[in-house]
């Protein structure tokens, strides 16, 4: 399974990538915003996107309500790594279509099983 | 006491025509005209009416005038308090942003932070790259040995990776919290310089320059850590090129 890691953060996508590799996910892409990660995701398939909130010039979220509009990236699961812990937004982030949420920090057992939860298996 | 009225100019041009003393001719014309009651010497009246409501009108007067001058001396010295806080505020808000001073202190303590987001990146990137490099010696030693116990060691190092991986989380939230302070930052920034806008800003430039922040060591400052590139520092390598 191919997964899209999405943050501005260089840093931040490093760690969540070798998190990945730890948890034996290998097929890993990477995008430094919302806008790239779109055109990635319209370029190729992938089976996951898991993607930070806070980012310019396109958010995770706003990302997130581009790919469910989106017929054809629509029931890629999402889901969103942030700091922002507001039940506000956890809650505008479920209800645009977010299939898990996790808070940063965080491990990577936490990591794995909100992506087993998310894929199955 | 006898007093002689100033005649006219008209009644010393007509005295002039008739040879005659002005003086003379107008106090003879003055007693003509005094009525007859009157030379006959003082008339007894009663004024203590008259009296009373002057001096009446005159305790109300002083009543006013007294109750008024507390007044004026009260809003005197409210606007004389108004007055002094006004100038303390501006002196405060010279102090945060003076126009002449060298250094600018909201610009400063962003770049400030700035730098320890830049810094942290930079050893989070190093504690990473160390991290991998670690993960690979293990990987390899992994593969190469079949001894129980050094594989369960090996086992145990690769999850001591991972934890380091975990824990370079705090980069990123660190980013983002020193992120919002520079904003706040700037939003205060922004504020002052509202409020000195309202003012005249040469005012500013005549309140006393604000004390620097920056520690000293008798007469030299001390600045801590500082980008290499900003001028005035100088690099290991000329430090060590004066040594050589």
């Amino acid at each position: 399974m191919k997964i899209l890691v999405v943050d501005d953060y260089a840093t931040m996508r490093r760690i969540v990538r070798n998190l990945l590799t730890q948890i034996g996910y290998t097929d890993i892409d990477e995008a430094g915003d919302g806008v790239s990660a779109l055109a990635k995701l319209r370029e190729s398939k992938f089976g996951l996107i898991i993607s930070d909130w806070n980012m310019e010039p396109m958010t995770g979220l706003q990302l997130l309500k581009e790919i469910r509009a989106d017929s054809k990236l629509a029931g890629t699961p999402f889901i969103m790594v942030t700091a922002e812990s507001k039940t506000e937004n956890v809650i505008a982030a479920k209800q645009a279509g977010v299939n898990n949420y996790i808070v940063k920090p965080f491990n990577a057992d936490t990591l794995k099983q909100k992506i087993q939860s998310v894929i199955g298996g | 006491m006898k007093h002689t009225q100033k005649p006219f100019m008209a009644e010393l041009q007509k005295s002039k025509r008739s040879n005659g003393n002005p003086y003379t001719a107008t106090a003879a014309a003055s007693a003509a005209t005094i009525p007859a009651a009157a030379l006959a010497g003082p008339v007894a009246v009663d004024n203590s009416e008259v009296l009373k409501a002057i001096q009446e009108v005159g305790a109300k007067l002083d009543r006013f005038l007294t109750m008024d001058v507390q007044q004026i001396e009260q809003i005197q010295t409210e606007v004389a308090d108004i007055s002094g806080r006004i100038k303390a505020t501006k002196v405060e808000m010279a102090a945060l942003r003076h126009p002449l001073a060298g250094e600018d202190r909201f610009i400063q303590a962003s770049q400030e932070l700035s730098a320890v987001v830049s810094s942290t990146e930079a050893a989070t990137n190093t504690i990473m790259g160390c991290a991998e490099e670690l993960e690979e010696i293990v990987n390899e030693l992994k593969a190469s040995t079949s001894d129980g116990y050094q594989k369960d060691r090996l086992g145990d190092m690769h999850e001591v990776v991972v934890r380091i991986y975990e824990a370079c989380n705090f980069q990123d939230l660190t980013g983002q919290r020193i992120t919002k302070v520079v904003r706040a930052l700037s939003f205060i920034e922004e504020r002052i310089e509202s409020m000195m806008n309202l003012w005249n800003r040469r005012e500013f430039e005549a309140m006393p320059l604000p004390p620097s922040v920056t520690k000293m060591d008798g007469e030299l400052e001390l600045h801590g850590p500082s980008e290499e590139a900003q001028s005035g520092n100088i690099s290991q390598a000329d430090i060590d090129a004066l040594f050589a």
